[in-house]
């Protein structure tokens, strides 16, 4: 008998092992086949006073006609953790769509901003701007409570932009020289320079947080920062409940959220760091949605029954970049740079990294077909000869040693790389890989990169381009920390970006950010190689969820709900 | 036996020191800027050069390693182990406090099922060496030595959660809020830590209960006609433990390797995923508490190892 029993349990565990190495179910290893979700239908908001009472698309297996329906929780595998909840001066990359359920902004994207860079009023219903640009007056919502109880006002307003302006880390806020409050419902506030991406920064990164919350947080300043981090209070359809690092996000719905009840009970936030095992969450039923996730399990969730995939382009477009700044380097020769970028296939490389999904797009520039800058004709487009010919130009037909650093973060920039060591090598040139951190990227971002090297990365985006022009080609000297995407500083790049900073109405901003850009594309100051999707995968039942469905920077949680399951 | 646990304990102390200076030392060799990661790019962009000078002398950066390690050590001995720089609202020891339980409790599960499983394993093959018993033993043995964390993993969940649906996917319920749930949840995770050690443990202790039981006594104990139970578990296999716990109180080590993998392959918030975020993130107030942490169980497990021969062999003398 007992020998019976031991041989039963070795034969299942053996059997167990070998079902388990032929258990993955068919549909993940299946190309999709299925059509890429279709751009968002709706009207695009025009006016900023419209309330975000309605999302702007819907699931696309959702009927339309479906009344939407309250409860339940919706639960979100995230890979990443949060970092600061609740005090906006410290609110930064990705991870704060953590705050987009929690906190609000006096505006957002609207539907059409990609097309006609339109914004939507949530916390501000309308607002002017004079004076070059200096001095805006913002007309604020009427019926809005924080978390805590407490009234979304002007003093409120002010309160929270002299917050920004004390925490001293924000270029724009250094320069407000005061906030004045005309009504209980208007505020004002006076920068000593034209302030013309200040709609963009108040549309993606200006939070607002309950200042009487704040204040009964601590005695001294830094105790009620240190309480804020963890603590947000903000005006937002949902209360935060917890966070524990590593694990999961909590938030519970808000009733007197200003444009009515949500839908949804709560949300929680499962992190998740592994990719594999979300999918598996996601098909065993163990989540609701799947957001920022990796493209191959996106694109096997997509084939199977009872997902949607939504696809967010635009926002994180890749490339390859130079560092350009040294004249004594090769690099500082445009000719050089150039023969790169003519040595380079990228139809090739996407067409072998992209797993043949249709969402991903080949880019020769940096704005996007619409974009005033947008030139329909431009690029320089795979041509080893004409490479060749630039390298002998030169003076470099024998080539030259660089080194390629590819951030940690995702395998496909290694592959890219891998794919551009080979291809230039065509023209002579050996490139060395060097993976780096993202402390090391951060220091040579900010700070500089090795002369004469190359970088891959991906460059976060705006709809609103003339704030990424401004970022991307600024002018600085050596040892000023600045954002070195680019680091080619030609004196008529450099022109044109002072003339862009000191723009003192939208129409000079535009047409100095059309300039810069095309000098920009001129100077061959960085390979644009693709446009990469931002990812999130659906359960079928969570219905009119706008996450990503124009903008990283928008969710309206007060719209989704969830249909029976 | 108190003198030498005293001795070992002071020893500890030594070991610890050098352990913490190093890992001290290492992480700033890391590439990459600490500062850069406390502070966020856009402040670094609005910070004048004097500012982010300011930030890196309040966070000790400036200073030299030595006095950077002698003021990080003061404040640990006070109870400060300072702040993550990269969640800024984060104290370390907290961060740990939440941490260690989860990993503690993975860990314990493994080593104890392991150590259970591999002894009885290893006892199996060893008397009933040559027969189907010890071929079908050893060969599990040897599977579990070679089968990759990672790949057993995944197996097992498409096998007992996606297609079974018998266990959750991945995540931790501490077992003080649901226990049925924290321990379906652990069963996979478990399992994936503990299978290379159960491996070794039951590859061990077969060579060292055949070595054992060749002994005369052993025979003896045959010739007396004392049961075959009691000659096993009574005479031969404390006698072959020492070896083996000699490699069980090494798996301790092991266990927090493998839980980097088993914590992110099963989303649990352990001391593994912990360390890793750190590493990559350079912050360098959790990767050296955790370190810390980690080489004091490390080290306390050694010892008592070391104690625990002189139970396993009264000859054993700890003068």
């Amino acid at each position: 008998m007992k020998r019976f029993i031991m041989a039963l349990f070795i034969t299942v565990l053996v059997v167990g092992i070998f079902l388990g190495s032929c258990g993955e179910p068919e549909e993940t290893t299946t190309a999709p086949t299925t059509a890429p979700t279709s751009a968002p239908t709706s009207a695009p908001t025009s006016a900023p006073t419209s309330a975000p009472t309605s999302a702007p698309t819907s699931a696309p297996t959702s009927a339309p006609t479906v009344t939407p329906q309250y409860g339940g929780v919706l639960r979100m595998i995230t890979p990443m953790d949060p970092t600061v909840l609740g005090y906006p001066a410290e609110s930064a990359g990705r991870a704060t769509y953590y705050q987009y359920a929690i906190l609000e902004r006096m505006i957002i994207y609207a539907p059409d901003v990609w097309q006609n860079q339109n914004y939507q009023g949530i916390l501000a219903t309308s607002y002017t701007f004079e004076n070059d640009m200096k001095t805006w007056t913002f007309q604020l919502r009427e019926g809005v409570k924080f978390h805590d109880g407490t009234d979304w006002n002007a003093s409120a307003a002010k309160w929270n932009f002299e917050l920004r302006k004390e925490a001293g880390n924000s270029t724009t806020f250094n320069s407000m020289e005061s906030c004045n409050i005309l009504g209980p419902h208007t505020v004002q506030i006076n920068f000593s320079s034209p302030a013309n991406t200040f709609e963009v920064e108040l549309a993606t990164g200006i939070y607002f947080i309950s200042p009487t919350s704040f204040e009964n947080a601590g005695t001294t300043q830094e105790e009620r920062i240190d309480w804020a981090r963890g603590h947000p209070v903000g005006t937002g359809p949902f209360k935060f409940v917890e966070a524990i690092l590593g694990d999961h996000v909590t938030y519970e719905r808000f009733d007197d959220y200003w444009a009515g009840k949500p839908y949804l009970e709560g949300v929680e936030f499962i992190i998740v760091p592994d990719a594999t095992t979300s999918k598996n969450m996601m098909i065993a039923g163990e989540a609701d949605a799947y957001i920022y996730s990796e493209f191959k399990e996106t694109l096997e969730l997509e084939a199977m029954d009872g997902f949607y995939a939504r696809y967010c382009k635009h926002h994180t477009p890749e490339g390859i970049w130079p560092a350009a700044l040294e004249p004594d380097s090769h690099m500082y020769d445009k000719k050089v740079r150039e023969a790169i970028e003519y040595a380079i296939d990228r139809e090739a490389i996407i067409a072998a990294i992209s797993l043949g999904s249709p969402e991903v797009e080949i880019m020769y520039q940096a704005p996007i077909p619409g974009d005033p800058a947008y030139r329909p004709d431009f690029g320089r487009h795979y041509d080893l000869n004409k490479a060749k010919q630039l390298m002998r130009e030169a003076g470099l037909e024998n080539g030259f040693e660089t080194t390629i650093y590819v951030r940690s973060i995702t395998g496909r920039w290694a592959d890219m790389a891998l794919f551009v060591q080979a291809m230039l090598a065509e023209i002579k040139i050996t490139v060395n890989i060097e993976m780096i951190n993202p402390g090391q990227y951060m220091t040579y971002l900010l700070f500089g990169w090795p002369a004469d090297t190359l970088f891959i990365s991906g460059i976060p985006n705006e709809p609103i381009s003339n704030f990424v022009a401004a970022r991307d080609y600024a002018c600085s000297p050596a040892g000023v920390p600045k954002w070195n995407y680019s680091t080619v500083q030609t004196p008529e790049m450099c022109a044109l970006w002072n003339e862009l900073k000191a723009a003192t109405s939208p129409e000079a901003t535009r047409a100095a950010y059309v300039a810069l850009s095309h000098q920009a594309m001129d100077d061959a100051v960085g390979i644009y190689m693709m446009d990469w999707p931002d990812t999130a995968v659906f359960a079928d039942y969570v219905k009119d969820c706008d996450w990503i469905a124009y903008s990283t920077k928008v969710w309206n949680a007060n719209t989704t709900w969830m249909a029976p399951h | 036996m108190v003198t030498y646990i005293i001795r070992r304990l002071i020893q500890a102390v030594f070991i610890l020191l050098i352990l913490t200076f190093i890992v001290f030392g290492a992480v700033r060799l890391l590439p990459g800027d600490p500062l850069l990661m406390f502070l966020n790019a856009t402040d670094i962009e609005a910070l004048s050069p004097e500012a982010l000078d300011q930030a890196r002398h309040e966070l000790g950066l400036d200073r030299n390693l030595v006095v950077q390690y002698g003021i990080w050590l003061g404040d640990i001995l006070q109870g400060d182990w300072g702040k993550s720089l990269h969640f800024k609202n984060a104290n370390v020891l907290q961060m740990i406090g939440q941490r260690m339980p989860v990993t503690i409790h993975l860990g314990v599960l493994a080593f104890f099922f392991s150590s259970v499983i591999g002894i009885t394993l290893g006892v199996i093959a060893a008397v009933r060496r040559g027969r189907w018993a010890d071929t079908v033993a050893t060969l599990l043995a040897n599977t579990a030595i070679t089968i990759p964390i990672f790949w057993l993993g995944i197996i097992m969940m498409l096998v007992f959660s996606v297609e079974l649906e018998w266990l959750p996917v991945a995540g931790y319920t501490p077992i003080n809020e649901d226990f049925w749930l924290s321990t379906r949840k652990l069963i996979m995770p478990v399992i994936c830590l503990m299978i290379g050690s159960l491996g070794a443990v039951a590859r061990l202790t077969r060579t060292s209960m055949l070595e054992v039981i060749r002994q005369d006594y052993i025979r003896t104990a045959w010739s007396k006609g004392l049961r075959e139970r009691a000659i096993v578990i009574k005479h031969a296999l404390k006698n072959s433990l020492i070896p083996v716990i000699t490699v069980m109180g090494l798996q301790v080590r092991f266990i927090f390797g493998g839980a980097v993998l088993v914590e992110k392959v099963f989303a649990i918030p352990g001391m593994g995923r912990l360390m890793v975020e750190a590493v990559d993130g350079s912050d360098y107030p959790v990767i050296q508490g955790a370190v810390l942490v980690i080489g004091i169980i490390v080290v306390l497990t050694n010892l008592i190892v070391d104690i625990s021969y002189g139970w396993f062999d009264p000859r054993v003398r700890y003068e």
